[in-house]
């Protein structure tokens, strides 16, 4: 079934990789340069997957995970960190902040469907 | 059998050493902006050359959503997921370039800071003091800042797809 999912990186490769894979499984796609723009964004639209990056101008993606888990519509919403860190560190402060799950780039495009459908079931 | 150091050949050292600090500074200085130059070209090479691959990406992809589904339609399409993730390699660059030249832009911090350092500590005058302290503090502030200078995160050496973990 089709989602709308927000996508969130400030590479422009990235955001449309992301968004070539995720359209191929038949998903819709809304992309965001920066977590300010992708919590404007998720103000604007109600979506049913959020996947950002962590390191990120103006706001990085732990801090964007806690500003949308601060909102109702947003609590239990699955949000993805895709990003180039895999210290245990930076895992627990993603847990800790309220992500769903912690996606290592370069991400392979059939482990990204599969993650993406099981986390909007 | 050594000798004490006569006030004379005390100065000549001074200034033979200030000679080579010199030299090597700007030796240093003449490096680091080479590299800075070269790390910009490289970074828009590689941007250039990713612009080109997205673009060739996107019309493969446009012609085979036109095509009838077959075999090598289904084939091409599974070829241009894999690609997918090897076009990645450009942020995973990009973030290492950057910390580069953030390393770069430190260096030549340090070395623009004690070529003050230096002629300061040779410009004789009744200001002289009061600058060479300046001097040397701001040196020394350089010095500091270039440790916290080029913090990549990025840790692939390869295009092996990173690891996937749901809470």
């Amino acid at each position: 079934m089709s989602k709308l999912v927000l996508t969130v990186d400030d590479s422009a490769a990235i955001r449309e990789m992301l968004a070539y894979v995720l359209k191929s499984a038949g998903h819709r796609v809304i992309e965001a340069e920066d977590g300010m723009e992708g919590l404007q964004k998720a103000l604007a639209n109600q979506f049913d997957l959020i996947i950002t990056d962590q390191s990120m101008p103006k706001m990085d993606g732990i801090t964007l995970v806690k500003a949308l888990r601060a909102l109702p519509q947003y609590t239990s919403v699955p949000i993805l960190l895709l990003t180039t860190e895999s210290s245990d560190g930076m895992k627990d402060e993603g847990r800790s902040a309220g992500a769903t799950g912690w996606l290592v780039k370069p991400f392979d495009p059939n482990k990204l469907i599969d993650v993406v459908s099981k986390v909007t079931r | 059998m050594s000798h004490p150091e006569s006030g004379a050949d005390q100065q000549g050292n001074t200034a033979e050493l200030t000679s080579l600090l010199g030299q090597a500074t700007a030796a240093l200085d003449l490096q680091c902006r080479a590299a800075h130059f070269e790390l910009r070209q490289t970074q828009r090479l590689l941007s250039d050359a990713t612009r080109r691959l997205l673009d060739c990406f996107h019309a493969a992809s446009r012609e085979l959503a036109d095509q009838t589904l077959g075999t090598p339609a289904a084939r091409a399409g599974e070829n241009l997921l894999a690609a997918s993730q090897h076009l990645q390699f450009s942020d995973l660059v990009r973030q290492l370039l950057n910390s580069t030249e953030e390393r770069v832009d430190g260096l030549l911090r340090v070395s623009e800071r004690l070529q003050e350092l230096l002629r300061a500590s040779t410009t004789p005058g009744p200001q002289s003091a009061l600058q060479l302290a300046y001097e040397k503090r701001a040196f020394l502030e350089a010095l500091a800042d270039l440790e916290g200078c080029g913090s990549t995160r990025v840790h692939q050496s390869d295009m092996k797809a990173g690891e996937a973990e749901l809470f």
